[in-house]
């Protein structure tokens, strides 16, 4: 259907970006529901009016009757409803589309920043300053954003206002129509003189047609709801993982603790030794904490050991040690 | 009507524009160039055959529709859509002018260092800076002209938004004052609110690109006034430190332990 051409390459991006059962919902919808309305759309409503037929002679009573009858055809409603269901999805693309572009800018001038003479301490400020607005984003090994952060607030969201909007719309097919069309339809309007019998075109096929999108309705806010539960239970188990690590771990210097959790950490630069102690987490501390235990460590180890470096360390404060390495801890 | 065409020029700008000018495109193309082709036109498609009215005057029935429907609301939403993406055009023509130059120049040799070669200068961004921002913003404000201008027209031609299911008509050669009764009129309602909202919508998303062009601007100009009141300081210092070095390079014996600040 080449009218409905520039959203499904809008939605196309989407898929990319949205969980399992998110890319699910997409494909239900551009199958199930673009393709019939364009079958049915034109097949079976295209003679609705022309073939709507009152008893009566009375000119102006057909048109009347028929407004009456159908405020707004099935076919209109359904596109209607189509076009609010994807809305919120490409409200979320936006938000991904934004943030895919402020970290493409974040990192050119991260390039930029470290091709300048690492002394200044205004460029040290910005490089620290990028590298936390950095940290906000999430970026995948294929270099996709993950749902994480405010964009799993957008897209949480989205699939709440999918759902109710949804449901909405069931709701109104349900007081306006029903889900069956009647054959008959009795109508008292001026300027009918008196209650007139209208008939209405092919009320089989119509019914068969309203039940088929009545349940790819449900099964759509089904997938929603469920898509809602999954996002629910990963956010509580990611919390519960987090707060027994954050239990667990050492708040201190030296000791080996799987650096590799899923919270972020930062490195501090021990030179070249190889024989160096692992890394160090600080899960839970604040920077203030922090930068104190950075500093006992630093003079516990200048006291254990002559420095082996000739050069005294450029950076007292943790950093990234570089973008696309410190990416990968995100897995 | 052949909207591929109008989609492939409004893209091309799309990649000059601000957040908000991408988002304006957006709305236009799904929610009133799609629901246009997709539902509207099927609504209005049977508006004149089942255009009734209660008389067997020939003649009647088609004055009477000429005069309450001098222009179908279709046609004139069409027209306004093509009114209101013209103006980006403008910016489009100012990008083709812009790269035509810098294409010039560096054929003579002039811009070597910016660029590698022509293609590189065909996938630059280009900045809203300068011209172009006049450029650009000119083209939203006769946005936002247009969309008001066709928003009264409609609302002038039709008294308002809302169609009635009857209409009463006089004109000759109608013998008497006939009832005459439009085809769906509360869908067509329904569809002119929609599309009425919806040109709100871009008005709105047009007036507020507008400000956050106008705030660029003032605060690029503050960023300016700033970096030359700062100048002349800096000036100052480089002066003075240029006349102690001198001292030093001149008398070598007389060594400054400490420099003036």
């Amino acid at each position: 259907m080449g009218d409905w051409g520039f959203l499904e390459k809008l939605l196309d991006q989407v898929q990319e970006h949205s969980t399992a059962v998110g890319k699910i919902w997409l494909t239900v919808l551009f199958i199930f529901r673009i393709l019939i309305l364009g079958l049915a759309g034109e097949s079976v409503w295209g003679d609705e009016q022309s073939d709507f037929e009152c008893n009566t002679a009375q000119p102006g009573c057909t048109n009347v009757c028929y407004d009456q009858a159908f405020p707004i055809s099935h076919i209109r409603y359904w596109v209607l409803q189509f076009l609010f269901v994807s809305t919120p999805t490409l409200v979320y693309l936006g938000h991904v589309i934004y943030l895919s572009r402020r970290e493409e800018r974040l990192r050119q001038k991260e390039g930029e920043l470290r091709a300048l003479p690492p002394k200044d301490p205004q460029v040290e400020r910005e490089l620290a300053a990028v590298e936390r607005q950095m940290a906000k984003i999430s970026v995948a090994e294929d270099g996709r954003l993950r749902i994480r952060g405010a964009l799993m607030g957008t897209y949480v969201a989205s699939v709440l206002c999918k759902s109710v909007l949804e449901a909405g719309f069931l709701y109104g097919q349900w007081r306006l129509y029903g889900w069956t069309m009647e054959p008959v339809y009795a109508c008292q309007r001026a300027p009918c003189p008196y209650t007139v019998d209208c008939f209405v075109s092919r009320p089989t096929e119509k019914t068969i047609f309203i039940i088929f999108m009545l349940v790819v309705g449900l099964i759509s806010l089904g997938l929603n709801l469920l898509e809602l539960m999954y996002l629910l239970c990963r956010c509580v188990s990611r919390e519960i993982r987090g707060g027994r690590q954050g239990h667990d771990a050492p708040p201190a210097q030296g000791s080996s603790s799987d650096p590799y959790s899923e919270q972020a950490f930062f490195y501090l630069p021990m030179g070249e030794q190889p024989s160096s102690p692992p890394c160090p987490t600080y899960n839970g501390l604040s920077s203030t904490e922090q930068n104190w235990a950075n500093l006992t460590t630093e003079e516990r180890l200048a006291s254990s050991r002559p420095p082996p470096f000739q050069n005294p360390p450029s950076r007292k404060s943790p950093s990234r040690p570089s973008s696309s390495a410190s990416k990968k801890q995100y897995v | 009507m052949d909207w591929g065409t109008l989609h492939t020029f409004i893209g091309g700008v799309n990649k000059h524009s601000t957040s908000i000018g991408k988002v304006w495109i957006t709305v236009i193309f799904i929610f009133r160039v799609m629901i246009l082709v997709v539902a509207a036109q099927e609504v209005w498609g049977d508006e004149q055959e089942d255009f009734v009215c209660n008389t067997l005057q020939p003649g009647c029935k088609n004055v009477c529709y000429d005069h309450f429907f001098p222009v179908s609301h279709i046609r004139l939403w069409a027209l306004q859509l093509i009114f209101v993406s013209t103006p980006a055009l403008l910016v489009a023509m100012h990008v083709a002018y812009y790269r035509h130059e810098t294409a010039r120049r560096f054929r003579r040799g002039e811009k070597r260092k910016e660029f590698k070669d022509l293609e590189d200068i065909k996938k630059q961004k280009v900045r809203i800076e300068g011209s172009l921002w006049w450029t650009y913003t000119s083209s939203i404000f006769f946005r936002i002209i247009f969309e008001a201008a066709f928003m009264y027209v409609f609302y002038f031609l039709y008294n308002g938004y809302h169609l009635p299911w009857v209409l009463k008509c006089g004109i000759e050669p109608c013998p008497n004052l006939v009832d005459c009764f439009i085809s769906r009129p509360t869908e067509k309602t329904v569809f002119t609110i929609f599309m009425i909202s919806a040109s709100v919508i871009c008005m709105l998303l047009n007036v507020a690109e507008l400000c956050y062009l106008l705030l660029k601007l003032c605060f690029r100009r503050s960023k300016r006034t700033q970096a030359q009141r700062n100048h002349p300081r800096n000036s100052l210092k480089e002066s003075k430190q240029n006349e102690v070095n001198e001292l030093i390079s001149d008398s070598g014996q007389n060594t400054i332990t400490s420099f003036p600040s």
